[in-house]
């Protein structure tokens, strides 16, 4: 670490390893990823933002459904452009690491997954999702999605309110082995 | 209307706190309603306000007090929940607002507001979990630290209480710098990274499985090649020539064979006595220095150094196992309540880096639910499954199991034979007759993993789950009557004509392990590069392989097995199990990569790790049994080894006891540590223990089943009121003519009582962006409902 020429100084990167899952190497790591994104752009101005296609164009999101709804929820920038700079990037494989904890990720994937923001899975947030796992190739047929849907609501909606709560959600999730390894990127 | 909503939502929570639900066993609900009592208290004028915040307080207090009692005191903030009750406010709250409230919200922790170092950690915590950007996150603590900077101007012995937090920064330091190494280590990082990018997590498991293995053994092989094998090489470069006289140089180092080529093979010839196996350590104590003041005991050297490792590996791989089936079987129970969720929520792979992979994925998933869906259909059909089918399906499973049985069987008696054969012809010269049995029992062991996969299938077991857990068990029990068959019958030679029978089973176990190598790694390696050219050939008709994580695995765990029956007779096997494990990992790899694709269903990560390091421990207990009784029962050999000078291994051990202390008292306690009741009871409270989790976690299940029940119970109750309420309203038509935009709720005619003329000057921004969700009506216990009850009859007695 000592010899390469880092853009960072020691106070900024005690802060990103105390406010984030990384080690110093990886948070340097990560910045060299960032870069590899649009090296001039990042040369110039090691914080600068990146738009939104430039961030899916990277192998981590460029094949992911949800890429730019994981843009849109980290991206500080606080409209639905998706742009990032790169604390908000350190953030997103931050949260996507094996480090993060259960709670953490089941949070952002609550949020990824809520599409129209409104802080619940509603049946329209929950057909999108399922549309994006199957692809755009594949279709269900209305009643399928109907059937789908009702399904996911019959075991998580605890309340019969017709969509998920963020604490139906976490319940969900809590109870799975598989999510904190599926829901996660390696940096 | 905003603080309507707040206080249901307050109760939401309350309640489900109350109740212990387990939804709100991560603390989640409590915090959000810290937050936004937080919010409400702002424009609140609420007459149940007083009420609400005792219980409030209540709720924090707890918070703080289990907080105290964890490992880790924070908690967790859903400012993500937050922004949305402020943005309803219409008063649009920046961000920078967001952050004052969550910077006052963390103040009121006073324990997280201390100037210590133990404070700054659980702060540091809090802030980290919290779903927030990095900016706001720093703005946050720095915010925090002025305030704390601020108190603790008041308070002067700041700086003496920060010398007792010494050792923990301490102990900080040396796990991020412990961290940073262990990172650092982590080889094929890379490697990982593609396999899981190309084929999921689920394929990565059984590199996780191999990497894991190649680290013990690494571990394994430092310390006895530092421990046993290196002195051996000095002690025969340097003592042994000086120290011809003594009589103790081996008989046959006498006819030296000269190394030949097909001895890597077959370990015998010049191998056999070499420092490879048992039979060349010496049993002098070396002394090392002018006068010989120092010494180093050969014998005993090999004999701890065995044991410790025998026993971090016990440690190890217990703790793996144990984090792992917690993991995957009493944290997550069953996931049949939740199957659909999971099938949506936990199927997208984000590892996954590679568009052919995601396009694959999509299509698995899309053929899993349609399958799902369909077999939805057809369930009802199936539960009329006829009882002739039923009987008949049992036949074919109890004669399946009779047919492995007898083929396990049958392996194991011929295996005896050819051992027969193979004794009473050790007088011939050829070296390759070495060679027969190893590879008889590697392709025995790949056939019958064959055939007893043929076998799974024709069994129809209910679930898929079932076959996959049969068919391990039937592997392994293969596996191991192989390894005792070999075990039983070198043993039994012990005090016969055999020459040190620990060399001959060293040398088997090598054999086989390079067998192995041949016929199970490079075979499976052609296997699939056949099937890949044949794919190639004709890309329509054949596809391309699948990958048998299953069938890897197994062959994993075998050779896992073989090493540690054959360790203490080899001490230079751990470098060949290193290296070829090495090996492995490469070959399976580019296998992976060139010639395979993802095997369309694969059952949940965790859990095939789980049965992994369940068939890994087991034959280490196996194992442990076996050198258990070889040390204390079986004599060893008189002519070699490091132990000849003894009747039995465990002899040593009493000696060296005995030596180090001839006092009674340790003489008791090592004596009352290797009676059975001691085991026993070891074993036992294992037992239990296990037992009581999983009773627990039953008992979870059955708790939240009934809570949920009382949940739906209370949503009836809920609608039927707040149905009254609504037609009560409409009849004094008192409503306050608002006009609610709202789409997603099926009854929008939702009353806007009394209650609101408090924060009338807020309805009036609120009315264009008003929302109602039912989320946000109190529902559950019998708690919340007093308080359901009694604003309802405010609100009726205002009418």
């Amino acid at each position: 670490m000592g010899n390469t020429p880092s853009q960072f100084t020691e106070e900024e990167l005690r802060d990103y390893e105390d406010l984030t899952y990384f080690t110093r190497k990886e948070i340097l790591l990560a910045h060299e990823k960032f870069k590899a994104i649009s090296p001039e752009k990042v040369n110039h101005n090691k914080n600068a933002k990146l738009s939104m296609n430039k961030m899916m164009s990277t192998s981590e999101l460029s094949c992911n459904p949800f890429a730019d709804r994981i843009c849109q929820v980290f991206s500080s920038s606080g409209d639905a452009s998706g742009d990032c700079t790169f604390e908000d990037y350190l953030d997103m494989m931050s949260v996507f690491s094996d480090q993060a904890p259960k709670s953490v990720k089941a949070e952002h994937a609550f949020r990824i997954f809520d599409f129209d923001g409104d802080d619940m899975l509603s049946k329209n947030d929950l057909k999108q999702v399922i549309q994006r796992l199957i692809g755009f190739n594949n279709q269900f047929t209305d009643l399928d999605m109907e059937q789908l849907i009702q399904n996911i609501l019959e075991e998580a909606d605890l309340d019969d309110d017709g969509s998920l709560s963020f604490a139906e959600f976490e319940h969900v999730i809590d109870k799975s082995s598989d999510f904190t390894n599926s829901f996660r990127i390696r940096l | 209307m905003t603080n309507q909503k707040n206080m249901e939502r307050i109760t939401q929570s309350n309640s489900n706190s109350e109740d212990d639900l387990h939804i709100s066993s991560s603390n989640n609900g409590n915090n959000d309603c810290n937050l936004l009592l937080n919010d409400k208290r702002n424009g609140d004028t609420s007459m149940f306000d007083d009420s609400y915040l005792a219980m409030n307080i209540r709720r924090w207090s707890l918070n703080i007090s289990n907080g105290r009692h964890n490992r880790k005191p924070f908690y967790q903030f859903m400012p993500a929940k937050l922004h949305k009750t402020v943005s309803h406010d219409g008063t649009l709250l920046s961000e920078m607002d967001q952050i004052e409230q969550i910077t006052q919200e963390i103040e009121q922790h006073d324990h997280l507001m201390e100037a210590n170092y133990k404070s700054e950690q659980a702060r540091i915590d809090t802030i980290k979990l919290m779903p927030q950007s990095l900016a706001a996150k720093r703005i946050i603590r720095a915010r925090l630290l002025r305030s704390i900077n601020r108190r603790s101007h008041l308070s002067n012995h700041s700086g003496l209480k920060n010398v007792k937090f010494f050792p923990n920064l301490f102990v900080k330091r040396a796990r991020s710098w412990y961290r940073q190494v262990f990172k650092s280590f982590d080889f094929w990082y890379g490697s990982m990274k593609e396999i899981e990018g190309r084929f999921g997590s689920k394929i990565g498991v059984y590199f996780k499985i191999l990497k894991y293995l190649v680290m013990l053994n690494i571990f394994v092989a430092i310390l006895v090649f530092s421990f046993i094998i290196l002195p051996q090489i000095l002690y025969d470069n340097f003592q042994a020539s000086s120290n011809n006289h003594t009589a103790t140089v081996d008989s046959n180092n006498m006819s030296l064979p000269s190394f030949e080529f097909v001895d890597i093979l077959t370990a015998e010839g010049y191998l056999r006595n070499s420092i490879m196996f048992y039979g060349a350590y010496t049993n002098e104590t070396i002394s090392i220095g002018a006068n010989g003041e120092y010494s180093y005991s050969l014998p005993y050297a090999y004999f701890l150094t065995m044991t410790i490792l025998y026993t971090v590996i016990f440690i190890v791989i217990s703790i793996s196992l144990l984090r792992c089936y917690r993991a995957s079987f009493i944290e997550a129970i069953d996931n049949t309540p939740n199957f659909y969720c999971h099938k949506i929520f936990c199927a997208w792979d984000f590892g996954l880096q590679h568009l052919k992979a995601a396009e694959t994925k999509h299509k698995n998933i899309y053929r899993e639910l349609k399958d799902l869906l369909l077999s939805e259909h057809k369930k009802i059909e199936d539960e009329r499954l006829s009882q002739l089918r039923k009987v008949w399906n049992i036949m074919i499973q109890i004669t399946a199991h009779i047919t492995v049985l007898a083929i396990i069987i049958f392996i194991g008696v011929v295996l005896w034979g050819l051992f027969s054969i193979y004794e009473r012809n050790s007088s011939q010269e050829d070296q390759w007759k070495f060679l027969y049995i190893p590879v008889v029992i590697n392709s025995a062991i790949l056939i019958c993993s064959i055939v007893f996969t043929w076998i799974s299938k024709a069994e129809e077991y209910k679930f898929p789950r079932t076959t996959i857990h049969i068919r391990l068990l039937r592997n392994f029990l293969l596996e191991i009557s192989i390894v005792s068959a070999l075990l039983v019958f070198w043993i039994s030679k012990n005090d016969q004509l055999v020459n040190c029978w620990e060399s001959i089973i060293g040398g088997e176990v090598y054999r086989i392990m390079i067998i192995d190598f041949f016929m199970h790694t490079i075979g499976t390696c052609f296997y699939y590069f056949i099937r890949y050219l044949i794919h190639k050939s004709d890309p329509d008709e054949f596809d391309l392989p699948e990958f048998d994580i299953t069938h890897s695995s197994l062959g994993l765990v075998f050779n896992q097995f073989i090493f540690w029956v054959g360790l203490p007779f080899s001490p230079f096997l751990s470098l060949i199990a290193v290296m070829k494990f090495i090996l492995m990992f490469y070959i399976m790899k580019v296998t992976l990569i060139k010639c395979c694709k993802a095997p369309m269903k694969l059952w949940k990560s965790k859990q095939i790790q789980t049965f992994f390091l369940v068939g890994i421990f087991t034959t280490l207990v196996i194992v442990f049994v076996v050198h258990g009784l070889v040390v204390t029962k079986i004599p060893v050999s008189k002519t070699c080894g490091p132990f000849r000078n003894y009747t039995d291994i465990s002899e040593i051990f009493m000696d060296g006891i005995l030596k180090l202390k001839e006092g009674q008292f340790f003489w008791k306690i090592f004596t009352s540590f290797t009676k059975p009741a001691f085991v026993g009871g070891i074993l036992l409270t294992m037992c239990v223990s296990v037992y009581y989790l999983r009773a627990k976690a039953h008992g979870q299940i059955a708790k939240v089943k009934l809570l949920k029940e009382m949940l739906y119970l209370e949503a009836k109750d809920k609608e039927f009121l707040l149905g009254n309420i609504s037609r009560l309203a409409q009849g004094k038509s008192l409503s306050m003519n608002l006009h609610y935009e709202d789409d997603h709720i099926s009854e929008p005619e939702m009353p806007i009582d009394g209650f609101a003329d408090d924060d009338w000057k807020y309805e009036n921004n609120l009315v264009r962006n008003l929302r109602l969700d039912f989320e946000h009506i109190p529902t559950t216990s019998g708690y919340t409902r007093f308080c359901d009850d009694e604003i309802l009859r405010n609100r009726l007695s205002r009418y």
